[in-house]
């Protein structure tokens, strides 16, 4: 049995996936290890189609590169289920799907009645996922939110980036949509599980602030705890209670790498290590050496005595790459990361001998692509993408004719009526 | 019922990952028990902030955090009695979390092959920094470093100036969600089948999900993408924009033409709005320097609060950038009970955050977390079932450090 076919770990499984950018993570995750998703679309496709970067730069539904990424495995169909005729079509294939992910403004599939209670009548296991940016209810329900929205209200950007500037976001890959969506399988889970109980689905409610909530992890605790506001500091970290910033990023040749002088246990092994490679180089200062790192304590040192010690490292990195220092530091057991782009993470030697990478074949483009594979390895099974993201209705008739038994004059009549 | 009550889980987590991993399912029902040692406390046990900034190690806000909803045992895994009662803590568990160097596990006798001789389907999973294999798998994992090796910290911050990255270690935010996830999925898949499993999770691995787009960008097209600041290719005005008081911002993103008139119409039809190049988002896009300091006039002359209100009702997204202070008071927040105030014996009285996933038939429960050893009687005695006698002399040899 080729892996392609290997039964995986929600093989079984059938997963309606209406959602935008919000959410589309969740059914790739789904449909990775498995399950027969299927992405329901308008008719000329979803607008998150629009969101590049795309294939050789050529803004089209079919060649954004964001929609491939979060669309591997799921087949896909087109419905407007706006249409009367859209929804009796929709109800069909609920009646028989495990799970329903969407990420539609609350409120919007009620009044199609398409809700959670409504669906349960016509199927009692079926599990609806809804990911928006602040939930079904509250004060927050109907606002609009884009991901820098979910970031400045989940309390992330504030304690971003240089203090000089504006508080910043992640460019370019909308995380918070992708911690949503995480969070979406991981409810789609757990109430599979339930139901293995209970015989019985229910709803599953993401809200997307509280999923960046979690990620902006200091900035409620320290007001919790001693009511101080944490501020941003740029490449760093702050350590209380002075604040003594220490830097988390070092200039190093044509880059840069990650470092922390992190004080304590920590500390007291690695830098040692530290010095002493720099020693060796000829590059170690005298307030480096008398450094005793078992002793060294952040809390009572003072910003230029930090700043002092950076500066000689700075010094030190800036003679090597970021190759060379990340080697040196796998080497002698010290926490060196390169700042990395995608340049280095496609040569990462790691990554290549644990077979991560996957070619994922786009006929229609000519070319196959290398895409991340699927994250887990193990024991039992587990098939890789199966397939590359959908095109625009690309399984209607598959799905249409075979799965719910339509004609061909009945497809084109509903095509027709802008149904399809 | 909570929905993954009766699952009962066993953590082997040092500092973030592996805890966060199991406290998501702490607090759907599951019985997380956590085991420590008195002797090796983890590091972030002393982490900033403490409460009252005495240090202890009960009282790391950033520990608890991470750890809330479990029952905290202290055993000594380097005493070969130590390491078998450990077994038979896991091996009572349906779900084993580790987040150890590779070989660690299998030193203590606790590799899944160990436990699966004693229990057969017993689930497990070990999410290190690159993976059980490999020529880098022997590193020890940190989300700081990883942070930047896995793209993101390159992907932050302003284009002229060194990548700032997200605050800290971003990795260990998105990690522990993939592992839930894996995890229950394992679950499920016992449920239906009867069959446990082993799942190697590399942290690098998984992380690598949150920049695909990067990456599939320069396999197609040759390019390195790189941070730029607050900018969207698709969107103008978008950023965060300075408002009146200190450090007060409002986020605001402008995609369709529609949500440009109405923010025009928002700030008061200025002049400037009117300018025919600007309808158009390419052309709000060819300079964005200058509208965003042209936004930003309007901006400073209003609260973020302010700002926010008048952009949503209008149906322009916007959002304040809320501080600590500013999410603890958050009205939405609030109304999904995100944070939950409970009495700790050491902090006092603290409002632990929560998951963002609400179920129609289930609770949600966030549990205080543990001081250090606080079950170990508890957990030793009325759930593995040794005599009061047997304890006390297994304490005085020191099998509990």
């Amino acid at each position: 049995m080729s892996s392609k076919e290997a039964e995986g770990l929600l093989s079984p499984y059938r997963v309606l996936d209406l959602t935008n950018e919000r959410g589309v993570f969740c059914g790739k995750l789904l449909g990775d290890l498995g399950a027969d998703v299927i992405k329901v679309e308008k008719p000329g496709g979803d607008p998150a189609r629009s969101i590049g970067p795309f294939f050789k730069d050529i803004p089209d539904p079919e060649k954004s590169l964001f929609w491939f990424a979060y669309n591997t495995s799921k087949r896909g169909i087109t419905l407007d289920i706006d249409t009367t005729a859209g929804r009796d079509l929709f109800r069909k294939l609920a009646r028989s799907t495990d799970f329903l992910i969407e990420s539609f403004a609350p409120g919007y599939m009620e009044n199609l009645g398409l809700d959670y209670r409504s669906l349960s009548e016509i199927n009692k296991g079926i599990i609806m996922v809804s990911i928006t940016p602040f939930g079904q209810t509250g004060p927050y329900k109907d606002y609009k939110a884009t991901d820098i929205i979910c970031w400045a209200l989940g309390g992330a950007s504030y304690i971003s980036g240089d203090p000089s500037r504006a508080p910043v976001r992640i460019s370019h890959v909308p995380q918070s949509y992708l911690h949503g969506s995480v969070d979406g399988a991981i409810g789609a889970m757990m109430a599979l599980y339930n139901r293995g109980i209970t015989g019985e689905g229910q709803h599953v409610d993401v809200s997307i602030q509280e999923s960046m909530e979690r990620v902006a992890y200091p900035a409620h605790i320290n007001w919790d705890l001693n009511r101080r506001v944490f501020q941003r500091v740029g490449s760093a970290i702050r350590i209380p209670p002075h604040g003594i910033r220490t830097r988390t990023v070092y200039p190093c040749k044509g880059g840069a790498v990650n470092f922390y002088l992190f004080g304590g246990k920590s500390g007291a092994r690695w830098n040692p290590a530290l010095v002493e490679w720099m020693e060796s180089e000829g590059m170690a200062t005298e307030l480096l050496r008398g450094i005793d790192w078992e002793k060294f304590d952040y809390t009572k040192a003072s910003q230029e005595d930090v700043d002092q010690i950076e500066g000689s490292i700075v010094d030190f990195f800036m003679t090597h790459t970021k190759e060379e220092i990340s080697q040196e530091g796998f080497k002698r057991r010290i926490p060196l990361g390169p700042v990395a782009t995608a340049k280095g993470i496609m040569e990462n030697a790691q990554l290549i001998s644990r077979g991560y990478w996957v070619e994922v074949e786009h006929p229609e483009l000519g070319v196959s692509i290398t895409y991340p594979g699927v994250f887990i390895k193990g024991s039992e099974a587990f098939p890789q993408i199966r397939r590359r993201a959908p095109l625009i209705g690309e399984h209607n008739q598959e799905i249409y004719e075979q799965k719910l038994g339509l004609s061909k004059e009945e497809l084109a009549a509903l095509n027709q009526a802008g149904a399809i | 019922m909570k929905v993954l009550e009766g699952v009962k889980i066993v953590e082997f987590g040092w500092a973030i990952v592996g805890p966060m991993t199991t406290q998501f399912l702490a607090e759907y029902g599951a019985e997380v028990i956590k085991i420590e040692s008195t002797s090796k406390p983890d590091s972030i046990r002393l982490m900033t902030p403490f409460k009252d900034d005495e240090a202890g190690l009960n009282r790391s806000g950033f520990w608890a955090s991470a750890n809330t909803g479990k029952f905290s045992v202290s055993l000594n895994l380097g005493h070969p009695q130590g390491a078998e009662l450990a077994k038979r803590v896991a091996t009572r568990a349906d779900i084993v979390v580790d987040s150890f160097t590779p070989g660690v596990m299998a030193k203590w006798g606790l590799s899944y092959e160990d436990l699966r001789k004693v229990k057969s389907d017993i689930i497990m999973l070990s999410s290190c920094m690159f993976g059980q294999t490999g020529p880098l798998s022997k590193m020890p994992g940190y989300g700081g470093p990883l942070t930047a090796i896995s793209g993101i910290s390159s992907l932050t911050g302003w284009p002229d100036q060194l990548p700032s990255g997200p605050y800290g270690a971003y990795t260990d935010y998105v990690v522990p969600r993939l592992n839930a996830f894996a995890i229950l999925a394992a679950l499920n898949y016992r449920q239906r089948t009867g069959k446990g499993q082993y799942m190697d999770i590399s942290q690098y691995e998984a992380a690598l999900h949150f920049v695909t787009p990067v990456v599939l960008d320069y396999v197609v097209n040759g390019r390195e993408l790189i941070r730029s600041g607050n900018r969207s290719n698709y969107a103008a005005p978008h950023g965060a924009y300075r408002c009146k008081g200190e450090e007060s911002w409002c986020a605001i993103a402008v995609t369709t033409d529609e949500e440009w008139e109405s923010f025009c119409q928002v700030i008061g039809s200025l002049e400037w709005t009117k300018d025919p190049e600007l309808s158009t988002l390419p052309g709000r896009l060819e300079d964005v320097d200058k509208l965003d300091l042209l936004v930003e006039d309007w901006t400073l002359q209003r609260s973020a609060e302010e700002v926010m209100v008048l952009m949503q009702a209008a149906g322009v997204p916007a959002g304040v950038l809320k501080s600590g202070e500013d999410l603890d008071t958050d009205l939405q927040l609030n109304h999904r009970g995100h944070f939950c105030e409970l009495h700790h014996p050491e902090m006092g009285s603290c409002r632990f955050r929560s998951q963002s996933i609400q179920l129609s038939k289930s609770p949600r429960e966030v549990k205080r977390s543990p001081c250090l050893g606080e079950h170990t009687d508890y957990v030793m005695t009325k759930l593995i079932g040794l005599s009061d006698e047997e304890f006390v002399e297994l304490l005085n040899e020191g099998i509990f450090n």
